[in-house]
């Protein structure tokens, strides 16, 4: 599906894409991932932030402060009223495990009191808004397949209800294969999770796109048919600089097309991030 | 903001809760001032767990002509799929909206949003307890919401919202924006959660859960002095939202509207809940603003407060903070002291109280709230409810993570 880019803005909601990264890691390179410092120009975590955070939280916090390494560092965002939504895909899973494991061999004290507040659906958004003190709203969405959809969908509604400088952070991670687990809850492959940060800022209604800046167009089209893609291809045609299509449903549809720069995305390389 | 909106109205209630599984005997438990909170037997792999906790007794199998479910499938269902499919169910059917019925919406003009906030962790706990080892190699299915919208028959957006306590607030809020923006025409919306053991010890183990074993029905006690943690509960409430043009054009009475929303986040911490007010006080100013109403307009103010030390004491001053010299006047009453603390669902069922104050034209009240305790100071509506005039109410909602929520709702003209 393509769009002019000097396109009236459809009514149905438009975000200029102020930053984009993407990262990927598997699952033996996220504990070294979680202590990494973070990246230059991006704002440093508090000591020990991501202990007890799950992989999908570590990679995901990962893709936003690669964002902001990547902005002007003369100009660096007032992160204040920025909002988080988090898209995930069964996120929590070795620390379920490892709850379940403890539940039945322990008893309610083998129960960490980490696992509702770092493994749940809001945890990844909460994370970001409290390691880089943002009050706009941090909500999940999603937790399953249709985790980039359902993040397009709120990401682009909740936007609108923001007042600029304020932007949304929309962060879709998921594994490319969930992990496997033995009987104690040891891995028992390498899998790699994924994660996607985009910066989004709403463009007002009746407002022109912006030929030069990367955006995202909802519009509704029910004769049109977008190809559905797994979410490491979308990622994939965002690194390369390519127009990528979400089929929202029933007619809805999400297009992230590139500016003159592509999308800004760098080429995501899990040996470099966790070396 | 409120001028370049259409109004967005509540046209259909479902419910199942430790109080009741419709929107009158809800209204009459709150009213009471009964507790829904019992001892609650959570014993897993021979080890006992017990708790104060509220339980859904019994869950009404959804009307028959509102889902797609062959006969006698709801029974099968899991707990946390019967407490979503059955009152998303009767809140259509209450909304005049089964696929049956004439003069809707086609259904793929109807979307889902549900507050859900740990589906997979319950869905994993559940397999695991029930000897299924599905959290060590996951299958890829389709989520609850999903589930949900096709035993419902409805074929618009969908998603599944998550901010911890606050989650089924934000679902409203976000369905709200899809009716404002055309995507939907209608909307069922709302949350669900279940009691589950792996919570129960997580929140214990937190120091977060009320220990008075022995004396259930005084143990939620939001702004008591003698408050020492919150009662976890279990229910669904969801609601049927469209734009009020539309359930005119319909002549569908509706319940109330959706005038505000307020969202902020503390960022302060992911676990303890955050004693500076400011956050929480600035989403309560922004529902207002959203509403286009100022404090004194509020008549009632339903409060999170779930009976947490430093939770409730940083509300109150939050309450004071956002409406200033009209907090000495307007009533705040915690509902969460009889119906413990729902978690996903807890912020529809405070709506759905917002909703009954309107009805009933009176207050329900914080039972179990002797003396209030030290930085508790509101206009208590304490242990009995009170007739008045409810035209505007507000309820907030706050979660793990610094997530604060506000909705204004305001009686339906």
């Amino acid at each position: 599906m393509s769009l002019s880019p000097a396109a009236a803005v459809a009514p149905l909601g438009a975000c200029v894409i102020r930053g984009a990264a993407v990262v990927t890691a598997r699952l033996t390179e996220i504990p070294l991932l979680a202590r990494q410092p973070a990246p230059a120009g991006a704002p440093a975590l508090p000591a020990r932030f991501l202990r007890h955070a799950d992989e999908q939280t570590v990679v995901g916090l990962q893709a936003v402060l690669r964002t902001l390494g990547a902005g002007d560092p003369a100009h660096p965002r007032d992160l204040t009223g920025d909002a988080v939504v988090a898209a995930s895909c069964r996120a929590g899973q070795l620390t379920a495990a490892r709850t379940m494991v403890g539940l039945e061999r322990q008893g309610p004290v083998g129960v960490t009191p980490h696992v509702v507040p770092q493994c749940s659906l809001h945890s990844l958004a909460s994370a970001v808004s409290v390691a880089l003190g943002m009050h706009g709203p941090n909500i999940g969405v999603a937790g399953g397949p249709a985790a980039i959809r359902e993040g397009l969908m709120a990401a682009s509604t909740l936007a609108m209800t923001l007042t600029a400088p304020a932007a949304i952070w929309l962060i879709v991670t998921g594994w490319d294969d969930q992990p496997c687990l033995d009987d104690e809850a040891t891995p028992q492959t390498d899998p790699t999770c994924r994660s996607l940060a985009l910066c989004l800022q709403a463009i007002p209604h009746g407002s022109t796109l912006p030929r030069e800046m990367p955006h995202l167009v909802m519009t509704q089209n029910p004769q049109h048919a977008t190809e559905d893609r797994p979410f490491w291809e979308h990622c994939e045609r965002l690194t390369q600089g390519r127009t990528t299509a979400v089929d929202c449903g029933r007619g809805l549809h999400a297009v992230l097309q590139p500016g003159i720069n592509g999308f800004g995305v760098q080429p995501p390389s899990h040996r470099q991030e966790a070396a | 903001m409120a001028d370049q909106h259409p109004p967005v109205v509540i046209t259909g209630i479902g419910a199942a809760t430790p109080l009741g599984n419709s929107f009158m005997s809800i209204a009459d438990a709150l009213m009471a001032g009964r507790s829904g909170v019992s001892r609650y037997d959570a014993t897993t792999f021979g080890r006992p767990q017990e708790y104060p906790a509220a339980v859904v007794s019994n869950v009404a199998s959804p009307p028959a002509e509102a889902t797609t479910l062959a006969q006698g499938a709801f029974s099968r269902l899991s707990r946390l799929e019967q407490l979503a499919i059955s009152p998303a169910a009767w809140a259509l059917h209450d909304a005049g909206l089964t696929p049956a019925a004439a003069g809707g919406y086609p259904p793929n003009r109807i979307g889902v949003v549900a507050g859900i906030g740990a589906e997979q962790l319950k869905h994993w706990e559940q397999d695991y307890l029930q000897g299924s080892r599905d959290v060590f190699a996951p299958a890829a299915t389709p989520t609850l919401v999903q589930r949900l919208a096709a035993t419902l028959g409805v074929t618009g957006p969908t998603t599944t919202v998550a901010a911890a306590c606050a989650s089924s607030g934000y679902a409203i809020g976000l369905a709200r924006s899809w009716l404002e923006a055309g995507w939907v025409d209608a909307c069922v919306v709302g949350g669900c959660d279940i009691l589950s053991p792996t919570a129960l010890a997580a929140f214990h183990n937190l120091r977060a859960l009320s220990r008075r074993e022995d004396d259930p029905a005084a143990a939620s006690r939001p702004f008591d002095a003698d408050r020492d943690g919150f009662v976890m509960g279990e229910g669904g409430v969801f609601f049927v939202l469209e734009r009020r043009a539309d359930a005119d054009r319909r002549g569908q009475a509706c319940y109330g509207e959706v005038a505000g929303v307020g969202m902020t986040s503390d960022a302060s911490h992911m676990v303890s809940p955050c004693s500076n007010p400011t956050q929480a006080s600035r989403a309560i100013t922004q529902a207002l603003g959203d509403a286009g109403l100022s404090p004194a307009a509020v008549d009632y103010i339903n409060a999170h407060a779930a009976g947490t030390p430093v939770g409730d004491a940083a509300e109150a001053a939050a309450i004071r903070a956002a409406l200033g010299d009209a907090a000495t006047d307007v009533p705040v009453s915690s509902t969460k002291s009889m119906s413990g603390h729902l978690i996903s669902a807890a912020a529809a069922f405070e709506a759905l109280a917002c909703l009954a104050a309107f009805e009933r034209n009176c207050l329900p009240p914080t039972i179990n709230l002797d003396q209030p305790g030290e930085g508790c100071d509101v206009h208590h509506v304490a242990n009995q409810s009170r007739p008045a005039q409810v035209n505007v109410a507000a309820s907030n909602s706050f979660g793990f993570g610094g997530a604060n929520l506000c909705l204004v709702l305001k009686r339906a003209a």
